[in-house]
């Protein structure tokens, strides 16, 4: 794909982007409950004055429309603001809450796809087989099932019932680690701190089973489906009229055909693990965007929700971005 | 003799009844020679090649019968031997050009795979060039013999830059490759137009002169049979009804299949009578005749037709499975 094509993509995304931004504004605003109203209700005794003060402070004393040109002024200049609630840059936090958020959200992927290609491959060269009925009835369950229930009934099982992994939290409050990338894995890869990587792993195993799973379902049946219908074409069996053997003829010339729509799928699937994460970091008090996000909206911390939604929409844009690109390699029809 | 088929039987194991897609069919093929499988769509010719490679699409199973190359089994032969012989000595191409080749790899690069596969210049370098410089050379040779003008360019384009009758051009420099003893071409033509029709024909017509490699054409149309085969074996709802020269059947068909197939052939020539159909359909293969399974399309049907028929052998050596001919040496009555 030509460059000047991918610099016009970006170009396009600005407006979108913007334009969530103009949305998630009026919906905070529009959400019944003032912060002001919530911080002093929990301060307990507060005077007239210390609430103008705040509304000052926090602007929120000036119109709607002039609150909004400003966010989108401090938008574009890539500022976020600061949080009512934290006193801290709302980029800050972002940056602060950003890692953990990555490191759940591409091991759940690895994990998502490691079962899910191979089962929905096999599925499909052995149709309607035992292992095909048993997978699709596993997809069926991992689509319809709710993310929150599956991590609570892991955690009973897991850490309540067998005790053999953590329930919350990235690592256990024992280790020591330092703090260089902010993933943890890689961290205590880094500076060789075998204890770390063991515990973080192991913090990582549920949550990730749990956000992967529902990715991992839809992806097998998305596979196994595609691949029925690529192994039906003449191609295959003309691959295996060439002398290929079995193995080489699905996963060279079946698989490669099968993943073009898998890819659009897996594109989606990865930024609904970034943005989509706000249940599993609750269940498992995982301290990444997805949470902070949560306990912004209750305290309705107005910059610090806009700032991680603009991260959530961002990504989305961006993840959309990759998979087109990515389809201009995979499929040779396909030209930007 | 280069091939021997021998009462080959394919059939599909269905839910609602066996399906015969290949009942008994006997055949054999001479090195260097074009022979023609002719019958209409679901007549089993197509399933015959497939049972020659042993890739018939499940649920259908080659059940009995032999399928001697060189006077070997290759239905006693391992699944490693049949995938090693594939492509190598028996090639395939199929009816649709525009689906047999694979969308996202290069042409060249599919036509390459073959040698690689087949451990073309795994060791013998050529003229000192690496293994894969090799094997490209040899394919840009393929594609210019096949006719694909500017191969060098081509090598590097994908299956949907090629035109219908390019794509397959490429789909026989691919069976080619290898310089198979025998092609399996499967309607080759039925996909493209006339013009090219005529192209592709001719190109494996060369080919089988210039490499000796013998070929069998699938096809429905007994003008193509005609023009390029020296044998043509009739087939009718699994069996074979009708082999023989060439000559011999389009002169004089024997069996009432063959002798409607070609009084349905447009004909350009003056007070030529009007075309005359062949009455009916083909029979369900679920659901046969217990006879012949042509009599109850068949004009000259008589009550011994309601006993199965074997395909008999005349005194030329021609074979027609009709009662009409049980006293061996019968004549048409055309």
């Amino acid at each position: 794909m030509q460059a000047a094509r991918i610099i016009e993509r970006i170009l396009i995304a600005i407006p979108i982007i913007l334009g969530i931004g103009v949305v998630i504004f009026l919906i905070m605003r529009l959400t019944p409950g003032d912060p002001v109203d919530i911080m002093m209700g929990q301060a307990g005794h507060v005077s007239e004055r210390e609430v103008e003060l705040l509304r000052e402070q926090w602007h929120l004393d000036e119109p709607l429309i002039v609150q909004l040109g400003h966010f989108l002024g401090d938008l574009l200049r890539g500022d976020l603001g600061m949080s009512f609630t934290k006193g801290r840059p709302v980029w800050a936090l972002i940056m602060q809450a950003l890692p953990a958020t990555i490191e759940l959200a591409m091991v759940s992927a690895f994990f998502a796809l490691a079962i899910s290609i191979p089962i929905g491959v096999i599925s499909a060269v052995k149709q309607d087989s035992l292992i095909d009925r048993i997978s699709m009835a596993g997809a069926f369950f991992g689509i319809c099932m709710p993310i929150f229930w599956l991590g609570i009934i892991l955690i009973i099982i897991f850490s309540i019932n067998l005790d053999l992994l953590p329930t919350y939290g990235r690592i256990g409050s024992d280790v020591n680690l330092q703090r260089i990338t902010g993933f943890y894995i890689l961290d205590s890869l880094l500076t060789g701190n075998w204890e770390a990587l063991k515990s973080s792993i192991r913090h990582l195993i549920l949550p990730s089973i749990t956000l992967g799973f529902p990715m991992a379902a839809i992806v097998a049946r998305v596979m196994r489906s595609s691949m029925l219908e690529i192994l039906r074409n003449d191609y295959v069996v003309m691959a295996r009229a060439k002398g290929l053997n079995e193995f080489s003829v699905i996963v060279k010339h079946a698989m490669r055909n099968a993943m073009i729509p898998t890819v659009t799928v897996i594109g989606l699937e990865v930024g609904m693990l970034l943005g989509g994460n706000m249940i599993v970091e609750t269940v498992f008090s995982w301290p990444g965007l997805g949470r902070l996000v949560v306990s912004s909206i209750f305290v309705r911390d107005y910059p610090l929700v806009q700032g991680v939604v603009m991260i959530y929409a961002f990504t989305f844009v961006f993840a959309n971005l990759v998979v087109d690109i990515l389809y201009t390699y995979i499929n040779p029809k396909i030209s930007m | 003799m280069l091939l021997e088929v021998n009462n080959l039987q394919t059939h599909f194991q269905l839910t609602k009844g066996t399906v015969k897609a290949v009942d008994g069919i006997s055949f054999h093929l001479n090195e260097g020679e074009i022979m023609g499988l002719v019958g209409e769509s679901g007549c089993g010719k197509s399933m015959t090649l497939l049972s020659l490679l042993r890739l018939v699409p499940t649920p259908g199973k080659v059940v009995g019968g032999e399928i001697l190359l060189e006077g070997k089994n290759l239905l006693k032969k391992s699944n490693r031997e049949m995938t090693a012989m594939r492509g190598k000595d028996m090639a395939m191409i199929f009816q649709d050009p525009m689906t047999s080749l694979n969308p996202v790899f290069k042409v060249g690069e599919q036509v390459r795979e073959s040698l690689a596969i087949h451990g073309y210049f795994r060791d013998a370098r050529r003229a000192g060039k690496k293994r894969y410089q090799a094997e490209k050379e040899r394919v840009i040779e393929l594609m210019e013999e096949v006719g694909i003008p500017s191969p060098m360019d081509r090598y590097y384009e994908y299956p949907h830059q090629f035109s219908g009758g390019m794509q397959q051009r490429a789909v026989i420099a691919i069976a080619l490759s290898c310089e198979p003893k025998i092609l399996l071409a499967d309607e080759p033509t039925t996909a493209l137009d006339v013009t090219i029709q005529a192209q592709i024909l001719s190109v494996m017509e060369r080919i089988n002169r210039s490499h000796g490699m013998a070929i069998i054409i699938v096809t429905h149309d007994l003008g193509v049979a005609a023009e390029y085969c020296q044998r043509i074996a009739v087939m009718y709802a699994g069996q074979i009804v009708e082999q023989g020269l060439t000559d011999d059947i389009i002169e004089q068909p024997l069996h009432p299949y063959t002798q409607g197939l070609l009084r349905s052939i447009p004909h350009i020539v003056p007070d030529k009578p009007r075309l005359k159909p062949i009455p009916g359909n083909v029979p369900s293969l679920l659901d046969l005749p217990p006879g012949c399974n042509f009599m109850p399309r068949c004009e000259y049907a008589v009550e011994e037709c309601k006993e199965p028929q074997d395909l008999r052998t005349l005194e030329d050596g021609r074979k027609v499975r009709c009662i009409k001919y049980k006293d061996q040496g019968g004549v048409s009555n055309e």
